[in-house]
């Protein structure tokens, strides 16, 4: 499931953290990476004005991994599409 | 206790005139100005277009990106200078030193930015949330909690927040604190980045700045040109510094206060007099004794005769043999760390005994009639000199320096 955007968060973190992509899975948990909650918090909210969605607040503040952050973005992302499809 | 003699023996600066101090002086050596086309901000619709910005800025040449998601451009610019004015002073630190280093910043505007981003957002994207850093970002206190972090700095840590004055009064606070003990070193300077479009509607509406260039006590002036940087200086006891064989670039060696209690915008030359008597007074300093003026000199058709007749009201006979100069005709008025940049000017003034221009001098005014050192730097070897920051809401700060060592 949300391949691209699964590598794309990776990607992301890996870049404004500098974290080895390969060491950043769906499971790791920010905690574990060393991202605090305004960090993570921070890197959802840089994603969401990147690609023009947002998560909605509780969710938001449920996202304790990497995993979490690319479900709530995929649905809020496929929520966007669906008036189009 | 008596009072400590107090040395300033670092000094960083990031401005228009280049990305360091070295690069900063060789500009006011050279009195050229740092004020050009504004390329941060569409102008479009503003009644002004130039402006004097750090150019060539990339926050990647400085910290890692995690570092500076967390800050807006302006406690960046404090940051970097801060680090250089440390470096440059080649301080020893120990566990102690750290607990007692003081980080006192100035700011006017804080974070325009990133808030200006957050309205955006808001009003015109119609986002629900704004980002979660905006507030760390935007606050005041933003530059003097990043540097305390950044250099590991546990002392005295606040910002002053004085419109045009704010640099002066954080540098006086910081260095009361390491005359009288209450701290054993300071970083102390200011940083600002004004430029966003919503902040200069603003500055627009308010008709002080120029549609073309800074010319302080030049006939023909038409205004402020805003600016933005970082200038940050270290401050420590003098027997301290001569112990550990620090270079004393020049000593601070009073500071003084008032304010004008008159009008918001209008300046008033009895209440910038009193703040320049106050710091030749806290530094037992004859006005006689003074060579060189570093003028708040923004170049409104306000300022300049105001500071004229306040120096010469504090001065008298002397004012016809002081030099007089201002800096923002070269680095802009960059608001909240305007003394700040000031400050380093004429420390390297001392220190290299050579004067910076009034760069953009075109022809005198009558109202306006001291040595304004125009457009040439001048050699001088000048044993004391004041520098002046008088801000809007009439708070003034004067601070003045003695040369250090040669």
């Amino acid at each position: 499931m949300h391949d691209e955007l699964t590598q794309h968060v990776i990607a992301h973190i890996a870049q404004t953290h500098r974290i080895p992509p390969e060491s950043i899975t769906p499971e790791s948990t920010f905690d574990e990476l060393g991202i605090d909650s305004l960090g993570a918090m921070s890197l959802v909210a840089d994603l969401e004005i990147e690609m023009g969605v947002e998560v909605p607040n509780e969710e938001l503040l449920k996202v304790k991994t990497v995993g979490h952050a690319v479900d709530s973005l995929a649905r809020v992302l496929a929520a966007g599409a669906a008036p189009q499809g | 206790m008596s009072a400590r003699r107090v040395a300033v023996t670092g000094v960083g600066a990031i401005s228009a005139l280049g990305a360091d101090a070295a690069g900063f002086w060789a500009s006011l050596a050279a009195g050229r100005s740092g004020i050009g086309p504004i390329q941060g901000v569409d102008c479009t619709g503003l009644r002004f277009a130039n402006g004097a910005e750090v150019r060539g800025y990339d926050p990647a040449a400085h910290f890692e990106r995690r570092q500076s998601d967390m800050m807006d451009r302006f406690a960046q610019l404090g940051v970097v200078a801060a680090r250089e004015a440390v470096a440059a002073a080649g301080v020893e630190w120990t566990e102690e030193l750290r607990d007692s280093a003081a980080v006192v910043t100035g700011a006017c505007v804080g974070g325009q930015a990133s808030e200006e981003q957050v309205f955006i957002d808001a009003y015109q994207n119609n986002r629900h949330r704004a980002h979660p850093l905006t507030v760390p970002r935007v606050m005041m206190n933003a530059a003097a909690s990043q540097i305390t972090m950044d250099l590991g700095l546990r002392g005295p840590a606040f910002t002053v927040s004085s419109a045009c004055s704010s640099a002066n009064h954080a540098i006086g606070q910081a260095f009361w604190m390491v005359r009288s003990g209450a701290a054993e070193l300071a970083v102390a300077g200011g940083s600002e980045a004004p430029f966003a479009f919503g902040h200069l509607k603003g500055w627009d509406a308010i008709r002080a700045v120029s549609p073309d260039t800074c010319r302080p006590f030049s006939r023909d002036r038409t205004g402020m040109v805003l600016g933005e940087g970082g200038a940050m200086l270290v401050l420590e006891p003098l027997e301290a510094a001569r112990a550990r064989g620090a270079t004393v670039l020049a000593e601070l060696v009073g500071f003084g206060m008032s304010a004008d209690a008159h009008h918001l915008t209008a300046p008033s030359a009895t209440g910038a007099a009193r703040a320049m008597r106050a710091a030749l007074r806290d530094a037992g300093l004859a006005p006689e004794r003074v060579g060189y003026v570093n003028a708040h000199g923004t170049g409104t058709v306000a300022n300049d005769p105001m500071e004229t007749a306040a120096i010469r009201a504090v001065f008298g006979a002397h004012a016809d043999r002081l030099a007089v100069s201002a800096t923002k005709s070269m680095h802009g008025h960059a608001l909240g760390a305007a003394g700040a940049l000031e400050a380093v000017a004429t420390v390297l003034a001392l220190r290299h005994g050579l004067l910076p221009p009034t760069a953009n001098f075109t022809e005198p005014d009558p109202a306006c009639d001291l040595d304004v050192v125009p457009n040439q730097a001048r050699r001088a070897e000048v044993e004391h000199a004041i520098s002046n920051s008088f801000a809007f809401g009439g708070l003034n700060a004067v601070l003045a320096f003695r040369r250090g060592d040669a």
